[in-house]
């Protein structure tokens, strides 16, 4: 929009103006006229209508003569009450109307105001999406690209070069589920292909809470390894995902050989040194691979108990940042498995009333209410 | 600009209507003219600053402006232009503001065709309109604000149910709401009378349009809401029992209820504080209508909102308005000057009968759809009434009201003679009996209630038109003095006699698809066949398809009768990517008597897909007959008398029976 923010601002508070002025001015009228017996009049003109319809109606035989007497007998008594009201005079108090008035002039524009600079956001201008969308591709950002792509593929939903552009887009923005089905997509297309697979096993595991590797985002990675042995970043999944599911050995084991087959100027080496550092020195907080693995070990009494603590300090991180939908939605499902109803239900409500204008996540409630029942 | 513009006009309206509440209310009660006579540009300009508020918001949908929050979350810029436009009452909060638009319309209307009413009477009308436009405008502003805007803006936005999607169920609101809001306008009337202690002829002449249009257009969008269900939700039901349905019947049943109570107030001036209650009931259900939907108190598909503090300032609003008017009215209804007198036997007292029935009929759909809402949100058990409750309920009540609606016209007011009546029926008897013996031997093998739903629909029919050919004399002058007669006759009689055939061709659909309806519910390959009431459908193919912001999987079936080749029908399974839903596009092949109805389904592991069929016969006559009756409603409404106000008889006032009115 070519108007600066501020111009805009001023010219709505004219139009308003103008507005709120024409609206008072209408509904002032009435005050403003003279002669009051012209009102009543107008009364006993609407029954003087009445009979002549019932004559005209009796004329052309639409109702019987017993039928126009008796509706011109209460016609005429209306008549007579309406001429009695005009001669007795109805109350006209010159005070009474300016007062009136004046309470209009003022109440109406206040009202406005008040409700208007509550909540109305004078300095916004309008956007039309052909008007964003259809600017240089330079000046647009990664959204506007998006829409625009995904325009394109609505028309033509096979288009290769669009799949492979807003793919890494989608991922970008934390379009997980959009970027996996993507790729799929692409996979269908050009058939199997390592580097697509591993895609889409990132975006499987983004798109799974927490960065896990699930059984979906797996079988990417081990189709990927599967095309190319020596990918690493195949290995790299694979070894996180055996370190996620409790086999720290296996994971290290695999780990260090990608390791050694890596050159020492590679980029992802540091990141991959520290990962196995971690790894070799576990004590991160939570619910962790090696509590997981130690929880086997336990007596169910123990393993009750050490759950039942990790809930509890899910619950105390959640009731002191409450922002964390995803950590909301792990609580109730944790107190589901433990079979605390109740429980779970007081989390869903809590949860509802924290998000309770953000429909998107309120959607997601009504999924993991759903799952409840 | 535009989407500020039209907050500020929303805003302006807000202000505008606590003008014309007040103002023409004092003015009234201290007999200024001028002052009354200021509801009448404050109604204008309250429409005309909503109007505005609507245009905005259409605008904003169709340009897909997504800075506007409401726009964001319910559309999607590759959506069809159609549903952009139909998008804005696609959600609550843009629902809200096409009710207040039709509000004001109607404050509007009365503002400027209201000619013909006394001053008093419109100011104390429009006022109170005026306090219904402030109390949901109020709560627009407060609780649903549809101008929210969002900086920055996202570039998409997150689309439209993709079960709204669809011209049935987009055209319904509008419909849905003109009747719904129409019924206020019955309701004004009603608390202005109380107000002004005066209830008489003219005044039910007064109500009798705005009621006639109201009921009109809920009966046109209860037909639209419930063949989208027929046809959308692929199980070949047309009515679910679903409270959201009952919502809507409800504030009919009561609303027909009215019609014909005032007639007896206009005709005969007695029933005054019964009619003056059903204005108030029939729109206080409208509200509970709207409170059931919006408030999220129910689970169902069609409940958009699921806000708890929007439930509760709803409640607020019901309680204020229902509680005042019947505080209102137990206050003031005393003053209401009984009537003339009639005998049981009358015009009269077939109408209380009628008002009787409804009355009963409206209590049982209101039990079996707030009971277990109650109960539940007492912290009772959750239990669910379905078809077998309202089946046993509603079914008998209607059943007799439906037998003796042919009766009614053929009553003369104060007393009459049902012999002679009875004697002016007996053709439509004749043909009912015939009807009746002729569906025996098509179906015989069916319930045996059906041959006699069959035959009372059929007595409905004849006995509708009987009174007409009877006050034309049909066949006992010359058939050209007849059709003269005919052309004379009062707009509101063939009204009458439109409305009530209607209702027995709605019943015969009704009887028809539930007697006889056939089920057919397998897997098939392609090249599969089903065999159904008489037609042979082969599934020559099933392909895919990309319609403009959905997938689809289309199965083309090959439909043959008798061995001759009919028609193709095309039932699809579509995706939206964008709200990641799937919905069934059903195909229909109707010939106007039955339905041959097609849904498809997903495919197997063995390549064979599921495919639902349902031969429903005399289905179509369920919506030809709604549309009768509505067509019927404007006939009436076109009756001069209504809208010049001139009194039909009112005749004198002669003691005639024993029992006195009300």
């Amino acid at each position: 929009m070519n108007i600066p923010v501020n111009s805009q601002a001023i010219i709505l508070c004219v139009l308003f103006a103008i507005l709120t002025a024409l609206a008072i001015g209408a509904v002032l009228r009435p005050l403003a006229r003279r002669g009051r017996n012209q009102e009543g009049a107008h009364e006993i003109a609407i029954y003087r209508d009445q009979l002549g319809e019932i004559g005209r109606d009796l004329e052309r035989g639409l109702i019987a003569p017993e039928e126009a007497e008796g509706a011109r007998l209460e016609v005429s008594r209306r008549l007579i009450a309406a001429g009695k009201a005009v001669d007795a005079g109805e109350s006209n108090n010159p005070a009474r109307r300016k007062l009136a008035a004046l309470a209009i002039v003022i109440v109406v524009p206040l009202v406005a105001l008040v409700f208007y600079l509550s909540e109305g956001s004078p300095e916004l201008p309008d956007q039309p999406f052909e008007a964003r969308v259809n600017v240089p591709v330079d000046q647009l950002p990664l959204e506007g690209l998006v829409a625009r792509i995904e325009q394109q593929l609505m028309k033509a939903p096979e288009d290769e070069r669009a799949l492979t552009v807003i793919g890494p887009a989608y991922m970008e923005l934390g379009r997980y589920d959009d970027a996996a089905n993507t790729y799929r997509t692409l996979l269908a297309l050009k058939g199997p292909a390592a580097s697509l697979y591993i895609s889409l096993g990132e975006a499987l595991a983004a798109a799974s809470q927490g960065g896990l590797i699930q059984p979906d985002a797996r079988k990417a990675f081990e189709a990927a390894a599967a095309l190319d042995p020596k990918n690493p970043r195949a290995d790299y999944y694979l070894g996180l995902a055996q370190l996620q599911s409790g086999d720290r050995e296996g994971a290290l084991k695999r780990w260090k050989a990608l390791l050694e087959d890596t050159p020492a100027d590679a980029p992802w080496h540091a990141g991959l040194e520290q990962a196995i550092a971690q790894a070799s020195a576990p004590s991160a907080p939570g619910p962790d691979a090696d509590a997981v693995a130690a929880a086997q070990d336990m007596t169910p009494q123990a393993r009750q108990q050490m759950i039942e603590g990790m809930v509890g300090r899910l619950a105390d991180q959640l009731a002191q940042k409450p922002d964390d939908l995803d950590g909301w939605l792990r609580l109730i499902r944790a107190y589901q498995v433990l079979g605390q109803k109740d429980k779970a239900v007081a989390a869903l409500a809590s949860a509802r009333s924290h998000f309770r204008n953000d429909k998107t996540a309120l959607m997601r409630l009504d999924e993991a209410q759903n799952a409840l029942n | 600009m535009f989407a500020e513009i039209g907050h500020f006009a929303l805003v302006l309206a807000l202000a505008i209507a606590l003008v014309q509440t007040f103002v023409p209310l004092y003015g009234a009660h201290v007999r200024d003219r001028g002052l009354m006579a200021i509801a009448v540009p404050a109604a204008v300009v309250q429409f005309v600053c909503i109007a505005a508020a609507f245009m905005a918001l259409e605008q904003a949908f169709i340009v897909s402006d997504f800075s506007i929050k409401l726009v964001a979350d319910n559309s999607h810029a590759a959506k069809p232009l159609f549903y952009k436009i139909a998008g804005v009452w696609g959600n609550h909060e843009g629902s809200m503001v096409l009710w207040v638009f039709i509000l004001s319309l109607f404050g509007a209307l009365v503002a400027l065709f209201g000619n013909n009413l006394p001053d008093a009477l419109k100011a104390r009308v429009l006022a109170v309109q005026g306090s219904i436009g402030v109390a949901f405008l109020l709560f627009i502003l407060i609780t649903s604000n549809p101008f929210i805007r969002l900086d920055p803006a996202p570039f998409e936005g997150s689309g439209l149910n993709p079960l709204l999607q669809d011209p049935g169920l987009a055209s319904h609101p509008p419909f849905l709401y003109t009747g719904y809001v129409g019924f206020s306008m019955a309701f004004s009337f009603a608390v202005a009378a109380l107000i002004e202690g005066k209830v008489d002829a003219s005044w039910a002449r007064w109500v009798r349009p705005w009621t006639l249009l109201a009921w009109t257009a809920l009966t046109i969008g209860i037909a639209l809401g419930s063949w989208w269900a027929y046809y959308t939700l692929g199980w070949g039901g047309y009515w679910f029992w679903d409270p959201v349905e009952n919502a809507s019947l409800l504030p009919w049943l009561a609303g027909t209820a009215l019609l014909h109570s005032a007639v007896v107030l206009e005709k005969r001036g007695t029933l005054k504080s019964w009619t003056v209650l059903l204005a108030i009931l029939a729109f206080s259900l409208s509200l509970i209508g709207t409170f059931l939907v919006r408030s999220g108190v129910l689970t169902s598909v069609h409940a958009f909102a699921t806000d708890p503090r929007r439930g509760f300032a709803i409640l607020i609003i019901i309680c204020l308005f229902i509680g005042g008017a019947l505080s209102l009215y137990a206050w003031r209804a005393p003053l209401l000057k009984t009537g003339a007198l009639f005998a049981p036997m009358s015009r009269e007292g077939a109408l209380i009968l009628n008002n009787l029935l409804l009355a009963a009929a409206t209590a049982a759909v209101f039990i079996g759809t707030l009971y277990p809402l109650l109960l539940d949100s007492l912290g009772g058990p959750k239990i669910s009434v379905g078809p077998p409750y309202f089946n046993a309920t509603f079914g008998p009540i209607m059943l007799p009201l439906l037998f003796v609606v042919p009766f009614g016209p053929f009553l003369a007011w104060k007393r009459a003679d049902a012999a002679a009546a009875a004697q002016r029926l007996t053709v439509a008897a004749l043909i009912a009996l015939a009807v009746g013996i002729a569906a025996y031997a098509v179906h015989h093998r069916g319930p045996w209630l059906a041959p006699l739903g069959i035959a009372l629909g059929a007595w409905l029919i004849a006995g509708s038109f009987s009174e007409t050919a009877y006050r034309v004399r049909l066949f006992r002058i010359p058939l050209e003095e007849s059709l003269k007669k005919a052309r004379h006759l009062p707009r509101s009689a063939w009204g009458t006699a439109l409305a009530h055939a209607g209702l027995g061709v709605t019943l015969i659909g009704i009887v028809g698809v539930t007697a006889w309806r056939q089920e057919v519910v397998t897997a098939i390959p392609v090249g599969g066949r089903i065999e159904i009431g008489g037609y042979s459908l082969l599934l020559k193919d099933v392909r895919g398809l990309v319609g403009p912001n959905y997938q689809a999987t289309e199965g083309v079936f090959e439909v043959s009768e008798n061995g001759a080749f009919l028609t193709y029908m095309q039932p699809q399974k579509r995706f939206f990517p964008v709200e990641k839903q799937e919905t069934t596009k059903t195909a229909i092949h109707t010939n106007l008597v039955s339905d041959l109805y097609v849904v498809i389904g997903d495919r197997d592991d063995e390549k064979r897909w599921s495919v639902r069929v349902y031969y429903n016969p005399l289905v179509p006559l369920i919506w030809i007959g709604v549309v009768v009756m509505g067509f019927g409603g404007l006939v009436s409404l076109l009756d001069r008398r209504l809208r010049v106000g001139a009194p039909a008889p009112a005749r004198s006032r002669r003691l005639a029976a024993a029992q006195p009115a009300e």
